[in-house]
């Protein structure tokens, strides 16, 4: 077993196919009406979910001794690391030392 | 916010690639409730989920927390959620009834196949029967609960049929991970038969896609939704501001893997987070050096810090293991993919889109 980094890789025809759908469904209004859900947060465990949480805020996990196990989807943010830190809970602390 | 309450470091089993140290330590009421209360002290809601040890040696301390977060939630408005992961052998009739009312979220710690391998009771009795029963229980309360299975080197060969085997017993939800740590050792001729393993899961899927029957099994399932909706499981995890463990004196720490090491304290429930700890170590969170370069960066799990630590004692290194396992794992997951959308676009694309 080694670290080898995978190069010329390309997205899955799988993944293209459905995104594109899923914009056309968006562009077009068609489909099913979602229920209602909360704007949110990380943790991208791809089970289908009726909660989105708001940015800082998971929907709780198990715990286990890898944090794997989770059934949600959430919408995962990137983190520089100058960028100001979302605790969850939505509170957000900036560094003193850095701008906003 | 939300908080893993370690409820308790005993537990009556002695799975073989457990890193947790077993004692009797308890968590005391005191502790319990100043947790709860930092759980509704940010944000909207509050989610807490039971471990240990084994929490349900502890049911005394679920029942009181339940109690106490229901009716805060009631008059703050905050909304609750729970969750707990067990190893199910002391599941009864009357706890469930009351996690049903309480809408808790159980996942149970069940290796399938493979469970009297390495998850064996404390003394060295099999605990297949035990949780099958308890499995069925549970499902009888929770048709939705979720069977999580630690995949070790030497329950690899169980892997497809411990798939089969979980699906088969009623279990919508399944969660596969191979077991990391000091506990393990994983050889080449492992990681090769576990790639064969996975295209025999890959294979069930199929079969049950093409039925209809609607399963989750994480992480194959996660791979193919990630990638349609470009979600990157490398941001899964960002040490302190996710979900942390409570340790049963009140400790706070950004994930189980640090528990102890005094250099990640963050806090204490009664006096707090310590919010310049908390941005100090998240900024440390980064993509590992070897990553950088990967055309894979984005679809593994190579900044999850508890992970990297178990396995090098680095939050921000990766192990040849981890990289190894995640590579195989997205090429059986896009193959899968790839399949499925072939057979049903339009189902495929409803259930993973």
């Amino acid at each position: 077993m080694k670290i080898i980094q995978t190069k010329d890789y390309k997205k899955p025809l799988y993944a293209i196919g459905v995104a594109v759908a899923l914009t056309a469904i968006a562009v077009t209004g068609c489909g099913e009406d979602k229920p209602i859900e909360y704007a949110g947060d990380i943790q991208p465990m791809t089970e289908t979910t009726d909660e989105v949480e708001l940015e800082g805020e998971t929907q709780v996990d198990y715990a286990g001794d890898v944090a794997e196990y989770t059934d949600e989807t959430e919408p995962v943010n990137t983190r520089q690391s100058t960028e100001p830190v979302t605790l969850d809970g939505g509170v957000e602390f900036a560094d003193p030392g850095q701008e906003n | 916010m939300n908080l893993t309450l370690h409820l308790t470091d005993n537990c009556n089993m002695d799975c073989s690639y457990c890193i947790r140290e077993k004692c009797p330590k308890d968590m005391t009421e005191d502790v319990l409730i100043a947790a709860c209360d930092l759980a509704f002290s940010r944000g909207q809601r509050a989610g807490l989920c039971f471990f240990g040890g084994e929490p349900l040696l502890k049911k005394d301390l679920i029942y009181k927390a339940l109690d106490y977060c229901e009716e805060k939630s009631r008059k703050t408005g905050i909304r609750f959620d729970c969750k707990m992961t067990t190893n199910g052998s002391l599941l009864d009739e009357e706890f469930l009834k009351r996690a049903v009312r309480a809408k808790m979220g159980i996942g149970l710690s069940f290796d399938g196949k493979a469970q009297d391998i390495c998850r064996i009771f404390a003394g060295g009795k099999p605990t297949s029967s035990v949780v099958e029963e308890k499995a069925k229980l549970l499902l009888s309360y929770m048709p939705e609960a979720s069977a999580l299975a630690t995949i070790a080197p030497q329950a690899v060969p169980y892997y497809a049929e411990s798939v089969k085997y979980l699906h088969e017993l009623g279990f919508k939800h399944l969660s596969f991970v191979i077991a990391y740590g000091r506990k393990v050792s994983w050889t080449d001729e492992d990681l090769d038969a576990l790639r064969g393993q996975l295209e025999k899961a890959c294979g069930y899927i199929r079969e049950l896609f093409i039925k209809g029957d609607k399963v989750f099994i994480g992480p194959i399932y996660s791979k193919i939704s990630e990638c349609i909706r470009d979600k990157n499981p490398a941001e899964r995890c960002h040490l302190g501001v996710r979900q942390m463990p409570v340790t049963p004196k009140g400790d706070l720490y950004p994930c189980t893997s640090f528990i102890g090491d005094e250099d990640y304290l963050l806090g204490n429930v009664f006096e707090g987070l310590n919010e310049a700890k908390v941005i100090e170590i998240a900024k440390r969170s980064s993509t590992p050096e070897t990553c950088t370069g990967c055309d894979l960066v984005k679809r593994c799990t190579n900044s999850c810090g508890c992970a990297n630590r178990m396995n090098t004692g680095d939050e921000n290194k990766v192990s040849p293991l981890q990289c190894t396992y995640e590579r195989m794992l997205i090429e059986a997951s896009d193959k899968l993919g790839e399949e499925l959308y072939q057979i049903d676009p339009e189902k495929f694309a409803k259930e993973f889109g």
